[in-house]
C-alpha cells in the first residue's frame, strides 16, 4: 500500500501533539511556544507551527503523522497542511465547554480530507458519567458528513495502545475505500 | 503574565514595546510595519509607516509560526538557539527576531530592506529585551 498521511485536528488542548508524541516511531518534529494566554488552554505550551511524525506499518507502509495548531489564527496552517493529506483525526476533549460545537466546527474546516479519504473522532478526557456525550458528537459529525457514519473513539491521546487503535481502524477504513473504489 | 492579564495586553509589556517600536521606525526608512508578538502569536502592539503596511491580518500568528519552523530547523541540526528569521521577497522583506529571553518576537516588513535594518531590529529587540528584564518574573520566560 501507498504512504498515508493523515493530520490530526481539534481544538486547543485536545491532545493533538500530545497523540502523535505518543504513536511515532521517530522523534517527532514539534514546534510548540509559549502558551502566553492560560484562557484558552491552561497548560505550558500550544502548537504554532505544526507536528510531524511517523509510523512503519511494514517494510513498505509507512503513516505520516501532521498535527495542526489547535488555535484558528493559525488557519492558514490547516490550509496548508490538509492539501496531501488522505486521513483525518478530528481530537476533542470532553471537558470541554460544548465539545460538539467544536466538533462541528473544526470537522467542518477539514471535511475535504474527511471525504476524498476517511475520519475518526476521538473524545480524550473521558471521565464516568459522561453518558450522553458520544450520541451528541455522533449527531453533530453526522450533520458535516450526512453520507457516512463517522466512528467516534473514547480514548485517553497519551496511551499509545488506545491511539493505535484508533489510527489503524482508520487506516483500514481508508484502504477499504481505495479498494472498492478500483473499477474491476 | 501574572493571571491577570495575558501577556499581550499586559501594560509594562504594551508600553516598553510600543517605545521600541518607535526607535525602530525612526531608524529605518523603507519599514512599512513593525510589531512585538508573543511566541503565541498574539499581537501586542504595531507601528505603520507612511509607506502602508501590507494587509494581513494574520501577521503576528505567521510571525510565530516562522520562528518556530525555523527553531525546529536548527534544533535538528543542532546548531544551538534561533535569534531570527528572515524572509527576502522581490519587492521587500520580512525579518522575525526573539526578544531576549522573553516570550516576544520582533516581526518586521520592509519594503526593501536596507543595511541599516537588520542591525536596528537587533538593538531594538536587545533594548526591548533589556527593559523588561528587571521586574520579569518567571512567567515571563520562554516555556
Ligand atoms: N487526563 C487526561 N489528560 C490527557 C488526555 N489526553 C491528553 N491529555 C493531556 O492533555 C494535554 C493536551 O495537550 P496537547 O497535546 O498540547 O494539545 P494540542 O491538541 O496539541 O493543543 P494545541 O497544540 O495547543 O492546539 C496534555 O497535557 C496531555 O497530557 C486524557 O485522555 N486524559
Ligand atoms: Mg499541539
Amino acid at each position: 500500500m501507498p504512504e498515508h498521511v493523515i493530520l490530526f485536528a481539534g481544538p486547543m488542548g485536545a491532545g493533538k501533539s500530545t497523540a502523535i508524541r505518543a504513536l511515532s516511531d521517530i522523534e517527532v518534529i514539534s514546534t510548540e511556544a509559549t502558551n502566553t494566554d492560560r484562557a484558552g488552554a491552561d497548560k505550558d505550551t500550544t502548537t504554532v507551527g505544526l507536528d510531524y511524525g511517523e509510523i512503519d506499518l511494514g517494510p513498505d507502509e509507512k503513516v505520516r503523522l501532521y498535527g495542526v495548531p489547535g488555535q484558528s489564527r493559525f488557519d492558514f496552517m490547516w490550509s496548508i497542511l490538509q492539501e496531501r493529506a488522505m486521513g483525518l483525526v478530528v481530537l476533542v476533549s470532553a471537558t470541554m465547554p460544548e465539545p460538539e460545537r467544536l466538533v462541528h466546527e473544526h470537522l467542518s474546516a477539514f471535511a475535504p480530507v474527511a471525504r476524498r479519504g476517511g475520519v475518526v473522532i476521538g473524545v480524550t478526557h473521558v471521565e464516568p458519567g459522561m453518558t450522553d456525550l458520544g450520541d451528541r458528537i455522533v449527531q453533530a459529525a453526522h450533520a458535516v458528513i450526512p453520507e457516512r457514519p463517522t466512528p467516534v473513539f473514547a480514548l485517553d491521546a497519551r496511551d499509545p495502545q488506545q491511539m493505535r487503535t484508533l489510527l489503524l481502524s482508520l487506516v483500514a477504513d481508508i484502504e477499504t475505500r481505495i479498494a472498492m473504489a478500483v473499477p474491476s | 503574565m501574572n493571571g491577570l492579564a495575558p501577556l499581550h495586553r499586559d501594560p509594562r509589556v504594551v508600553e516598553a514595546a510600543d517605545a521600541a517600536l518607535a526607535q525602530l521606525a525612526e531608524r529605518c526608512p523603507t519599514l512599512r510595519i513593525a510589531m512585538i508578538a508573543t511566541d503565541d502569536g498574539f499581537e501586542v502592539t504595531r507601528v505603520e509607516s507612511a509607506l502602508g503596511a501590507p494587509d494581513d491580518d494574520r501577521l503576528a500568528s505567521m510571525a510565530s509560526t516562522l520562528i518556530a519552523l525555523g527553531d525546529a530547523t536548527i534544533r535538528a541540526l543542532a546548531l544551538g538557539g534561533t535569534s531570527h528569521v528572515a524572509i527576502a521577497g522581490t519587492r521587500g522583506s520580512v525579518l522575525v527576531r526573539r526578544v531576549g529571553d522573553h516570550p516576544l518576537t520582533l516581526v518586521a516588513v520592509f519594503a526593501p530592506a536596507t543595511d541599516v535594518d537588520g542591525k536596528a531590529a537587533r538593538m531594538v529587540a536587545a533594548g526591548l529585551a533589556a527593559a523588561l528584564a528587571p521586574e520579569a518574573e518567571p512567567a515571563l520566560r520562554r516555556a
